[in-house]
């Protein structure tokens, strides 16, 4: 071990993270929360710039600083990359800080560390959900293209994201996109010999072999979840909304056939393959569901929704498709649309006005039942295409819902663990007299959001608590409203992180029974 | 600067990581940190005592201080070092890790002096942060506090400082693993060399 003479000139690069304190920043306005802790918007003082504060909470004494929160903080300081979140610094609050009661608390260091990043206005998912929104060809383009360069980079630097979706996708009024949550972001080995849990990717998004058990994957995981979002943006909705892990692998079956050895070499190894083995064969529908997409668009989507993860194609790969080189291309990021910016969050207040009015617009609803309406992108043609999937009789589209043109982050909701085993409980809300095309769009968080650490242990518990129960959050238009932009979903947060659970101590009690070291 | 660099990595990853027949056990490894720590503090003890003399600087500068016991632990490098490595099961690569952030702490503030009244609560935070990132199944902040002998809400603080002082830069790559493995491997047959030399002269 090197020991520098003292009073030696460090010349590493200094002071270091977590030297300046918050109060180099004025908080702005809360814009998410949830158990990880609260996200606010803030102006840094000295500059004026416009930053998100992500708050470490610290208050599980047992546990310390959150292995999760000290893993997504090393990852983010090796990733710099134009389509990867930018965390800034690390601050800290100086001293206790106090309770309500004005008490100062025991705790010395509660949550009183803050994670900077950069501001951005939107989130994907927000941004499509709202009100009349219509994304075009180039557009989508020029986010599925941002979406794989991020993807790719991180890839090459050996980070899986494991939690992609379109709330963990933040745009700003540049057209700008970049990858955000890392919270369950993990290295990898090129050569998968890591055991990882598969626990990760919300549900809606997580590939066949994580669900059939696989615990020793690659960033071909991250390729299935932007599939899903391209269909998604295609398509104008979620494309495989399961409610459980068994419906999940039913409708990806539904839509992307039955593995066996033939398509998927080695399936039936896989842990869970035989619970979940299909009564009867499927056939790959992909194409014929989605015929109304252009062909090359296709073409990509086929390969980024192969069962056989070792057959799906690669970030790199999907970027050379033939998809982003033919007209229409894709738009220049600076040339979209400049949206109505988040940055006017509403009060608390207002928010509050916004609820009754999305009470008052699903009363409505439930009178009147409306399909999910996200509208599906404009054509060359300009025309709607007809929608194909699912349900036959359903109106093509429904009545816009009157909402306030919010921002475009999800809000506020919390979500449920994305790793656990039930995220959606069955029967959590059955569902007035509609039939929900969206059964827990509400409950979607993310953005800066850190909800979705894996559950530990037996990973139980559903994850909504009683009342809150966003279930089927009925049809669309509740954007303003549901979910959580910067949101930090109700996530469990493990404060041991996510492999393993901590919490199992092997007799904490051993330490004083045998006689303790104790100096102080 | 750093001495370890020069030398040709022949301690593999896998020999310590799996525990080959000829790995070094546990409680080598054990011994080995000890013995890089004892003879860091030794040489810091000196210095601390020196810059004291002169009216120096406080050894104790800002943001170490929370490692900075009231008096000399009596539990010797080596047993303490043990003590946690059986209780709290980490692997003994952990133990290899935590020498790593020790000396990248010192590296990043020279004015932190690893010393006899802190080197027991840096070593108990540093073993306890590379388990938290290596083990599968680390212990929580509570069992290394009872473990270490200090408290949970001190060990937590000294946590935060420490990743702070760390800069949050906790990996460590199997390049790295292997050049401080070969440096503590060295270390330690010069020492032995030392004290067997020190016999012989006895011998004589």
């Amino acid at each position: 071990m090197a020991v520098a003479a003292p009073g030696q000139l460090n010349l590493d690069e200094f002071p270091s993270w977590g030297s300046r304190g918050v109060d180099c920043f004025e908080k702005l306005e809360q814009i998410g929360e949830g158990t990880y802790g609260q996200v606010y918007m803030a102006k840094e003082i000295r500059t004026g710039e416009i930053v998100a504060l992500k708050k470490i909470r610290m208050d599980n004494e047992r546990e310390g600083f959150p292995i999760t929160a000290i893993r997504e903080i090393k990852i983010l300081k090796k990733l710099q990359h134009q389509n990867v979140i930018q965390l800034k610094e690390i601050v800290t609050s100086p001293g206790p800080e106090k309770d309500e009661q004005g008490k100062p608390d025991g705790n010395k260091y509660k949550g009183s560390i803050y994670m900077v990043f950069e501001y951005m206005d939107h989130d994907l998912t927000g941004l499509a959900d709202r009100p009349g929104m219509r994304f075009t060809v180039p557009q989508i383009k020029c986010y599925m293209r941002q979406l794989l360069t991020g993807l790719h980079y991180c890839h090459v630097n050996q980070v899986l994201h494991r939690d992609i979706k379109g709330s963990n996708l933040l745009i700003d009024n540049e057209g700008n996109l970049k990858l955000a949550d890392f919270g369950l972001a993990r290295s990898f080995s090129n050569d998968h010999t890591g055991n990882l849990t598969n626990r990760v990717i919300t549900l809606w998004y997580r590939p066949p072999e994580l669900l059939l058990g696989a615990t020793k994957y690659g960033p071909a995981v991250d390729m299935w979840s932007v599939g899903c979002i391209f269909a998604e943006l295609l398509h104008g909705k979620p494309i495989l909304p399961g409610k459980n892990e068994p419906e999940q692998l039913t409708k990806i079956f539904e839509l992307c056939g039955t593995p066996d050895e033939v398509n998927w070499p080695g399936v039936s190894k896989m842990p869970w393959y035989n619970n979940f083995k299909p009564a009867r064969p499927m056939k790959r529908r992909v194409r014929e569901l989605f015929k109304h997409f252009d062909r090359h668009a296709l073409e990509l989507l086929e390969r980024m929704l192969m069962l056989d993860p070792s057959q799906r194609i690669s970030a790199k790969d999907a970027l050379d498709a033939e998809y982003f080189w033919a007209d229409p291309l894709p738009c220049d990021p600076k040339s979209l649309p400049k949206y109505e910016s988040s940055h006017e969050f509403q009060t608390k207040k207002k928010r509050q006005q916004q609820r009754q009015h999305e009470e008052m617009a699903k009363r409505q609803k439930l009178q009147h039942p409306q399909p999910h309406a996200r509208l599906p992108p404009i054509q060359q043609t300009g025309q709607p295409h007809p929608q194909m999937w699912p349900a036959p009789g359903q109106p093509v589209h429904g009545a816009q819902p009157q909402m306030a043109a919010g921002p475009s982050h999800h809000y506020g909701k919390p979500r449920g663990p994305s790793g656990g085993p039930s995220r959606y409980p069955p029967g959590a809300n059955p569902g007035g007299g509609f039939n929900p095309a969206h059964p827990t769009r509400g409950a979607q968080g993310g953005g800066y959001g850190s909800g979705p650490y894996p559950q530990q242990g037996g990973g139980r518990g559903p994850p909504y608590p009683g009342g809150n129960v966003p279930g089927p959050a009925g049809p669309r238009g509740s954007a303003a409203t549901s979910g959580a932009g910067y949101g930090t979903g109700v996530g469990n947060y493990p404060q041991g992180g996510p492999y393993g659970p901590s919490g199992t101590s092997r007799g904490p009690n051993v330490g004083a029974n045998r006689g303790q070291y104790n100096w102080q | 600067m750093s001495h370890y660099r020069s030398i040709s990595p022949f301690t593999t990853w896998r020999r310590w990581m799996w525990q080959d027949a000829d790995a070094p056990d546990a409680q080598g490894v054990a011994l080995a940190v000890a013995n890089a720590l004892e003879k860091l503090v030794t040489r810091n003890d000196l210095v601390a005592a020196d810059s004291e003399q002169s009216g120096g600087q406080d050894a104790a500068g800002r943001g170490t201080a929370a490692f900075c016991g009231p008096r000399r632990p009596g539990i010797s490098i080596e047993n303490y070092i043990e003590r946690i490595h059986s209780y709290a099961l980490c692997s003994p690569a952990c133990l290899v890790a935590a020498f790593v952030y020790l000396d990248r702490a010192v590296h990043r503030r020279p004015d932190l002096l690893v010393g006899s009244l802190n080197v027991h609560r840096l070593l108990l935070t540093a073993v306890m942060i590379a388990s938290k990132f290596f083990d599968t199944m680390p212990q929580n902040n509570a069992f290394y506090a009872k473990v270490g002998g200090v408290s949970n809400a001190d060990l937590n603080k000294m946590e935060v400082e420490l990743l702070f002082l760390l800069d949050f830069g906790i990996n460590v790559t199997s390049l790295e693993f292997e050049s401080y493995c070969s440096y503590l491997e060295k270390e330690m047959v010069a020492s032995n060399h030392r004290k067997g030399a020190g016999s012989d002269v006895d011998l004589l």
